[in-house]
């Protein structure tokens, strides 16, 4: 499907009888991405469907105070970062655990789950990558898989984009000793 | 580490899984924009009027009292005592890693505002004050969202922290 643009799938949505029409091609341009974002941070593809389908009812329910002074994408993977980042202290608080032991519970969960068929080394990066804090795992996910710009996760963390180069520094830093440490 | 090792290819998902979940995200909608179903006793009110008020009334007792004792308790962010504030756990609190934190706070702050302890612990000295570690982590707990909170941690915003 040819990918359709921000500005037509906002002008649907702004109208009642092409409202439902329009919001449905927003999901389907963008669910991958936010899907692949969020699974990556909760691991298991049945959280990842809870938590992505709060992500577009969120964006369902606040479309209308989108004001375009960002890009629609950076809008709703804000919202996605929110939502993962709720999700994590939800699971956190209901198990009276630590950050760092809900990223080793999710590593057990990565080690169980059928749906990862990655490689041993690969299995060995995502571990890595959950023994980083959230918000650098959140970095460090964004350019290395997303390929995004730094200006772009800046104005999607609102981070500056030096320290940004700092977090995805000491990230990869970081997940290297890990895999050599293996 | 320039290139991913996979394409992103490493988990799956069920089978036709973004083909259903637009439909499924309607229907989720579809469920919260319905009325709710209210199931109510012939002749009675759900909840008394006098049982609302007296509800009200009982918490917005207990909340004023609780808003005076902390006003009573606040400290204010001068003559405090001398503390060191080991940047670990600031940053384990917000979930970032002790580096990071320091780059950030030192990026914002300048310099001369800010010293570290050689030992590797992070002691916050703002205008030639200590702040201690409660009074930090205290004021980004009244912030709504933790990843937004350490990057207004300005040399203003600790010293006013109504502003």
């Amino acid at each position: 499907m040819p990918e359709v643009e921000d500005r037509h799938i906002l002008d649907l949505i702004g109208q009642p009888e092409s409202r439902n029409y329009g919001f449905d091609l927003l999901v389907r341009k963008y669910q991958e991405r936010v899907y692949w974002l969020v699974r990556r941070i909760v691991i298991s593809h049945e959280d990842a469907d809870d938590v992505v389908q709060n992500i577009f009812i969120q964006v369902w329910e606040h479309i209308d105070s989108f004001r375009g002074d960002s890009q629609v994408y950076t809008w709703i993977y804000r919202i996605a970062v929110n939502e993962a980042l709720r999700w994590l202290n939800k699971n956190r608080l209901k198990q009276l655990v630590s950050f760092s032991t809900v990223g080793r519970k999710l590593e057990e969960t990565l080690t169980a789950d059928p749906f990862f068929l990655g490689t041993e080394l690969e299995l060995k990066l995502q571990k890595a990558m959950l023994r980083l804090p959230f918000k650098q795992r959140l970095v460090f996910q964004m350019k290395y898989y997303d390929a995004m710009k730094y200006k772009e996760i800046s104005e999607i963390l609102g981070t500056t984009v030096g320290a940004l180069k700092a977090s995805y520094h000491h990230a990869v830093k970081k997940i290297e000793q890990t895999l050599l440490n293996y | 580490m320039n290139e991913p090792i996979t394409g992103g290819n490493e988990f799956r998902v069920p089978e036709g899984y973004f083909d259903n979940l637009p439909a499924r995200i309607r229907e989720r909608i579809a469920e919260l924009d319905q009325p709710e179903q209210q199931i109510k006793s012939p002749g009675r009110r759900f909840l008394p009027i006098e049982t609302a008020w007296i509800a009200f009334c009982i918490v917005a007792l207990v909340s004023i009292a609780l808003f005076l004792a902390i006003s009573r308790n606040q400290s204010t962010f001068s003559g405090i005592e001398k503390t060191e504030i080991p940047a670990i756990d600031l940053a384990d609190y917000l979930n970032l890693d002790e580096s990071t934190v320091i780059e950030v706070v030192a990026s914002e702050v300048p310099g001369n505002l800010l010293s570290f302890n050689g030992n590797g612990q992070g002691m916050v000295e703002l205008n030639g004050e200590l702040f201690t570690k409660d009074e930090i982590i205290e004021y980004l707990i009244e912030k709504d969202n933790p990843i937004s909170a350490t990057y207004e941690l300005t040399v203003s915003n600790i010293i006013n922290p109504n502003k």
